[in-house]
C-alpha cells in the first residue's frame, strides 16, 4: 500500500465516523439512544440489516471459499428469505406494538423475569464470546499480509468503532453501517472488474465459467441427502431457515436494527430487500473467488497463500520438503495451464475428442497440483498455531495486493475494514442494550432517569468494546478457535428460537415450563455436538424442535400436577 | 404513537398487499436458485 491507499482507507473511515457522530448530535432519550429516532426508511434498515450480518470475514473470507470449494456456501443462506418472512408476519409486530427495547424484553412480558433473563444471557454469552473475532478475524489477516503489527491494527480499528457507536447510539450506527456498506459494495463490484480485465487475452467471461465448471467449482446447489454433508439444499433451506429465523427474529444486534423504521412498513420492506438480495449478494462474492480460481490457472499462483507462514516455516526447521513440495505444485501448474489452452483450442473449433483429452490431461494436473497444495498444509498444521494450515482467508487480500492498482487497493482494504467496523457496531449497540435494559435497569436499578440510563447503556456499549479489544489482543486466537466459536452460535441459537415461537404459537405454555425446557434442549444440543458429526446447521432445528416440544410435555405435567 | 394497522399497503407498485410481496419475495428464491443450477448445468 502507498500514501493514496492509506489516504483513502483512513479519510473514508474517519469521514464516515465523524459525519455520523455530527449528523445524530445531541441529547437523546433512552429511546432515541437505543430504537434511534424512529424515522429510518425501509432502504436504510435493509442496509443495515446487510451490514451487521456481513462482517469483514464475510469479504476476506468467502472469495477463498469460492477458490477453494467452488459456489456450495451459498446453499447456506437458502433459508434466509422464508425466515425473514417469518420474521416480518410474526416478530415484527409484536415488537413493534409493545415498543420493546430489545427482543429479550418480549419474553419478560410474554413469561416471566427469569425467561427473559436467560433470553438475554444467552445473547450476551454468545455475542460477548464472538465480540472479539469481530475485530481480530480480519486484523489478523490484514497484518500478516501487509505487515503491520497485530495489536495497533486491532485497538485503531476497534476504538474508532467504540468512539462512534458510544457517541451517535443506534442512529449513528445505522447511518455509518450505509455508507460503510456502500464503501463495500464499491469494492467488491471494482474488484470483480479489475478481475475480468486481468483474464488473458482472448479469454471471454463465458471461457471463464466453462474453466469453472469444468474443475466443478460453479455446483451451487447439492441436492444430496447425507446428513454429513455440511452444505446440501435440504441443510440450507431447513437449518439455515431455523439459523436465520433466529439470527434475525431474536439477536438484539438484529432486532435493534429494524425496531427503529419509521412505521411497520418501512422495517418489513427493510426485511423483504435482505430477503431478496441476500442470497445474489453471497453467490457474487463467492463467484469472485472462482473467477480468481480461474484467473490462478493462467497466472502463477503460490503454492500456499499465507506466504508469512511459509516463510516461516520455510526458515524454520521445513524449509526442504517445503521447497519440494512448491517444486511439484509449480510443474503441475505449468501443465495444467498447457491442458486449459489445449482445451479452450479444441472447444473452439469443435473437436470433441480433443476438448475431452485436453480437459483430462488438464486434471490430472490439476489432481497433482492439489496434493502439492495439500501436502504444504499437512506440514503446517504440524508445526502449530504459528503455521497456520488454512490459507482461504488470503487468497483475495494476495490477489488484491498482486493484481490491483493503487487507489484500488486501498478502497478493498477500506470495504473489509468498513465491514469490520459495521457489524462490530451493531453488535456492541446491543451488547450495550440488552445489558441496559434487561439486566441493569430490570435487576439492579428499576427506577431511574432516562438520563442515567443513556449514561450507563454507553458506558455498557464502551466496556463491551473494551472487552472485545481486550479479547482480540490477548486471547491468541487461532483458526480453529474463530470457526469453533461460529460453531457455537449456531448451538445456541437453536434452543433460543425455540423460546420465541413457544412464545409466539404455544399460548398455554408459561415461564417455568419454557425455561426448565430451553436448559434441558441446551444440555440435549451440547451432548449431541461432542457425539455427532452432522452439520452444524442441523442442531438449530434440534434445539428449536427440543426445547418446543419439551415445553408442551412439562406443561402438561405442571398442569397435571397443580390439577 | 399509533401502530399502523397490519393490513396497511406496502407502496409498492403491483404489489398491494404483503402476501403478494411474500409470494414475490418466494418467487425470486425460487428464481435466485434455479438460476445457479442452470448456470452449473450450461458450464460443466
Amino acid at each position: 500500500m502507498n500514501g493514496l491507499d492509506y489516504g483513502i482507507l483512513v479519510g473514508t473511515l474517519l469521514a464516515i465516523a465523524v459525519f455520523a457522530v455530527w449528523r445524530t448530535r445531541g441529547k437523546k432519550d433512552l429511546s432515541g439512544y437505543l430504537r434511534g429516532s424512529g424515522n429510518a426508511r425501509w432502504l436504510t434498515i435493509g442496509l443495515s440489516v446487510m451490514a451487521t450480518q456481513a462482517s469483514a470475514v464475510t469479504f476476506l473470507s468467502t472469495p477463498g471459499q469460492g477458490y477453494e470449494s467452488g459456489m456450495g456456501f451459498v446453499q447456506n443462506y437458502f433459508g434466509a428469505p422464508l425466515a425473514l418472512i417469518v420474521v416480518a408476519v410474526f416478530f415484527l409486530p409484536i415488537y413493534r406494538r409493545l415498543k420493546v427495547y430489545t427482543a429479550y424484553e418480549y419474553l419478560g412480558h410474554r413469561f416471566d423475569s427469569k425467561t427473559r433473563i436467560l433470553g438475554a444471557a444467552l445473547f450476551l454469552l454468545q455475542r460477548g464470546l464472538g465480540a472479539g473475532i469481530t475485530i481480530y478475524a480480519p486484523a489478523i489477516v490484514l497484518s500478516t499480509v501487509m505487515g503491520w503489527r497485530l495489536d495497533a491494527t486491532i485497538i485503531c480499528s476497534g476504538l474508532v468503532v467504540v468512539a462512534y457507536t458510544v457517541m451517535g447510539g443506534c442512529d449513528a450506527v445505522s447511518l455509518t453501517q450505509k455508507y460503510q456498506i456502500g464503501v463495500i459494495f464499491a469494492g467488491m463490484v471494482a474488484a470483480f472488474f479489475v478481475l475480468l480485465s486481468k483474464l488473458p487475452p482472448g479469454l471471454t467471461f463465458s471461457d471463464a465459467l466453462s474453466v469453472a465448471g469444468g474443475f466443478h467449482k460453479l455446483g451451487a446447489v447439492d441436492f444430496s441427502l447425507n446428513p454429513d454433508r455440511r452444505y446440501t439444499i435440504w441443510s440450507g433451506v431447513l437449518g439455515g431457515m431455523f439459523l436465520a429465523m433466529s439470527y434475525f427474529g431474536t439477536d438484539q444486534s438484529q432486532v435493534q436494527r429494524y425496531l427503529g423504521g419509521a412505521s411497520l412498513r418501512e422495517s418489513r420492506l427493510g426485511l423483504m430487500f435482505n430477503a431478496v438480495f441476500k442470497i445474489p449478494m453471497q453467490a457474487f462474492i463467492l463467484l469472485l473467488g472462482v473467477l480468481i480460481f480461474v484467473f490462478y490457472q493462467f497466472e502463477r499462483p503460490p503454492v500456499f497463500f499465507n506466504r508469512a507462514a511459509w516463510d516461516y516455516q520455510a526458515a524454520h526447521g521445513s524449509g526442504a520438503p517445503l521447497r519440494a513440495l512448491d517444486a511439484a505444485f509449480q510443474a503441475a501448474h505449468a501443465d495444467e495451464r498447457r491442458g486449459l489452452e489445449e482445451w479452450i483450442g479444441a472447444r473452439r473449433s469443435g473437436d470433441v475428442a480433443g476438448e475431452a483429452r485436453a480437459h483430462a490431461a488438464a486434471a490430472e494436473a490439476q489432481g497433482r497440483g492439489q496434493a502439492a497444495r495439500d501436502g504444504t498444509r499437512d506440514i503446517l498444521a504440524k508445526a502449530g498455531p504459528r503455521g497456520s494450515s488454512n490459507d482461504a482467508d488470503y487468497v483475495f487480500i494476495s490477489f488484491i495486493l498482486g493484481y490491483l492498482p493503487h487507489g484500488l487497493i486501498g478502497l478493498l482494504v477500506t470495504a473489509f475494514f468498513a465491514a469490520a467496523l459495521s457489524s462490530k457496531s451493531g453488535e456492541l449497540n446491543a451488547l450495550g442494550s440488552t445489558t441496559t435494559v434487561d439486566i441493569y435497569r430490570h435487576l439492579v436499578r428499576r427506577e431511574a432517569s432516562d438520563a442515567h440510563y443513556v449514561t450507563m447503556s454507553k458506558w455498557f456499549t464502551a466496556l463491551w468494546g473494551l472487552v472485545a479489544i481486550g479479547f482480540a489482543l490477548f486471547a491468541n486466537l487461532s483458526e480453529n478457535l474463530i470457526q469453533a466459536v461460529n460453531i457455537l452460535g449456531s448451538i445456541f441459537y437453536g434452543v433460543v428460537l425455540g423460546i420465541f415461537l413457544v412464545a409466539f404459537f404455544l399460548k398455554r405454555i408459561g415461564g417455568t415450563a419454557v425455561f426448565w425446557s430451553a436448559l434441558a434442549s441446551q444440555a440435549l444440543v451440547f451432548a449431541l455436538y461432542s457425539t455427532l458429526s452432522i452439520s452444524y446447521l442441523w442442531y438449530n432445528v434440534i434445539g428449536c424442535v427440543a426445547c418446543m416440544g419439551l415445553s408442551l410435555v412439562l406443561q402438561g405435567v405442571i398442569g397435571k400436577a397443580k390439577a | 404513537m399509533t401502530e399502523p394497522p397490519d393490513d396497511e399497503t406496502t407502496g409498492l407498485p403491483g404489489l398491494r398487499t404483503w402476501s403478494q410481496v411474500y409470494v414475490a419475495v418466494l418467487l425470486t428464491f425460487v428464481a435466485w436458485v434455479g438460476l445457479l443450477v442452470a448456470l452449473d448445468r450450461w458450464f460443466s
